[in-house]
């Protein structure tokens, strides 16, 4: 059980013509029969861009346990259709926010609905299911990574690389250099979906055993992260069954990134989700 | 296990300013993270030259969709139904009840409620100034045939064939254990292609069984002016007011086939006994 009080919302649209819409996200959570979210995000991103927004606390916290694979769906409000490929519900408790625990619960990967009020062009909305938040011993075969890069800084964007890398003890099980994707990488007050596939499968409780994981920047253009969450993912394609919290970084801080270390860090290690 | 093949969206819009909308009613059904079935209603229909579709206040709409492929009711929860509006012309529904046909035990298929809710709050529009996009119908209980029924839902729509609308009374009676224990009548005109909704006070509370063993339905016309029926259902509600937690079948006629009703008899039969349902 996880009492969810904080709510996070992320998509990464499909890169596809008319994708992308300007129309207000919903998205509603039921329990039983009542709503106990029912909230509307102003995503606007384009075609091929990903969305992440939330950390705001719930008027009504839910019990994470108590949905079902029908309690979770998005709608779009509008007539501008919406083609969301992956889409992923994440929350945290208060109590825990320290602690960075993000708790999974929902996802879809692969969609290929345009959602829109006007009937012609798809459905109203789609329903989102259930996963699992998975263990220290969940085997994970793929890492997600959602970033979102700081709004109210000048220059907060960068055009260097960055890279994510895993490590079991001393050997290397992830190594992923992102640079010049399909998305606007890593730009000012952007969000960022990336999906890396592990070397060699992993466990969290492996990592938390002597190994760490590391985020570095390349270059010398600082960057300055607003939010930053790390998942693994139990499938090697598709939609995961179980998704797990690696890194849970809902608000950044005060530290740039940068290989000028007069401007800020060229590599940090990120504190693993414990538990 | 019931599988449905046929869902009918019954709703009622609530009797006040801007209530009513012309846009369309959008109704999903989830079962285990599969939209089983999604429709959208127009729910109200206007003759030519009757204006756009739609509900408008105060208006009730009753209409048939079909399934892809049956779905088992069985697996439906209280998540699993919802109800949205496919634009910004904000609608205020008062009562919403989902009614689906189960096959194949029974033939003609056997009608039952699967999910209702009453004297709504909240209103619904695509814009998030007017109200929200969505919203859950949670599940009702069939009920049984030994169900106590504290009250009764009538649910008529008047065929499109010219003068099938009457300026008439009608009548619904329910006789059961050899007492008459329903005589209500509807007072207002009943317009072509027109649904009507009325929740029905009982005498005395009674079951389907008291009905089936010594009882009968009877509706009927109190006027010379014929009316033709298109579709009448009839429900028992096991509380007196607010929503119920099962919904009994008393009666159901979703394509009427049992003649017109007039007091003059030779346009019609000045009432007809309702099919009690299984």
């Amino acid at each position: 059980m996880s009492t969810i009080d904080v709510l996070w919302f992320a998509h990464l649209n499909r890169n596809t013509e008319d994708a992308g819409s300007d129309r207000t996200i919903n998205l509603t959570i039921n329990v039983d029969g009542e709503d106990v979210l029912d909230r509307n995000f102003g995503s606007n991103v384009g075609d091929g861009e990903a969305y992440l927004n939330g950390g705001s606390q719930l008027e009504a916290p839910f019990d994470s346990a108590a949905l079902t694979n029908s309690s979770v769906r998005i709608g779009v409000r509008g007539d501008d259709a919406w083609s969301p490929g992956d889409v992923l519900v994440f929350g945290h408790s208060l109590a825990e926010f320290n602690s960075g625990v993000a708790v999974p619960f929902a996802m879809e990967s692969g969609l290929t609905e345009f959602l829109s009020t006007d009937a012609p062009e798809g459905p109203l909305t789609v329903p989102l299911r259930r996963v699992d938040p998975g263990t220290s011993n969940t085997v994970i075969r793929r890492v997600l990574l959602l970033v979102h890069t700081q709004w109210s800084t000048e220059d907060s964007g960068t055009d260097s690389a960055i890279q994510l890398e895993v490590f079991v003890g001393e050997n290397l099980v992830l190594r992923e250099e992102i640079d010049d994707t399909s998305q606007s990488d890593l730009e000012k007050a952007t969000s960022n979906w990336y999906v890396m596939n592990a070397l060699v499968p992993f466990t969290r409780g492996e990592v938390q055993a002597g190994g760490r994981i590391a985020l570095s920047i390349l270059g010398d253009d600082a960057w300055k992260p607003m939010a930053l969450f790390v998942f693994g993912l139990d499938t090697a394609s598709g939609r995961p069954n179980q998704v797990v919290s690696l890194v849970s970084r809902p608000v950044w801080g005060p530290r740039w990134m940068s290989t000028d270390t007069s401007e800020g860090d060229p590599s940090v290690d990120l504190m693993v989700t414990p538990g | 296990m019931a599988a449905i093949d046929d869902v009918w969206l019954a709703a009622l819009t609530k009797d006040e300013d801007d209530a009513g909308s012309r846009n369309r009613f959008n109704l999903t059904v989830n079962i285990d993270g599969s939209d089983v079935f999604r429709h959208d209603f127009l729910l109200g229909w206007n003759l030519p030259g009757q204006g756009t579709t739609g509900l408008r206040d105060g208006q009730a709409g009753l209409e048939e969709a079909e399934p892809s492929a049956p779905f088992d009711s069985d697996k439906l929860t209280n998540s699993s139904v919802r109800l949205g509006l496919r634009g910004d012309d904000a609608w205020a529904p008062k009562h919403v009840m989902v009614i689906g046909r189960a096959q194949p035990d029974f033939t003609p298929g056997r009608f039952v409620a699967l999910a209702m809710e009453t004297e709504i709050d909240r209103w619904l529009s695509a814009d998030s100034d007017e109200g929200r996009l969505t919203m859950p119908v949670r599940r009702v209980a069939a009920g049984t045939s030994s169900t106590v029924i504290r009250r009764v839902l009538l649910l008529i729509y008047t065929d499109r064939e010219s003068d099938a609308d009457t300026e008439s009374d009608i009548k619904l009676q329910i006789a059961a254990s050899g007492q008459l224990m329903l005589d209500q009548k509807i007072t207002h005109d009943l317009d072509r292609v027109r649904a009507y909704w009325h929740f029905l006070e009982v005498e005395r509370p009674f079951t389907r069984a008291d009905i089936a063993t010594k009882g009968a339905m009877h509706l009927s016309i109190l006027g010379t002016d014929a009316w033709l029926p298109r579709t009448v259902f009839v429900f028992g509600l096991d509380t007196e007011e607010g929503r119920p937690g099962e919904v009994v079948t008393l009666s159901a006629v979703p394509k009427w086939d049992l003649g017109w009703l007039s007091t003059d008899a030779s346009e019609g039969a000045p009432s007809v006994p309702l099919p009690i349902s299984n």
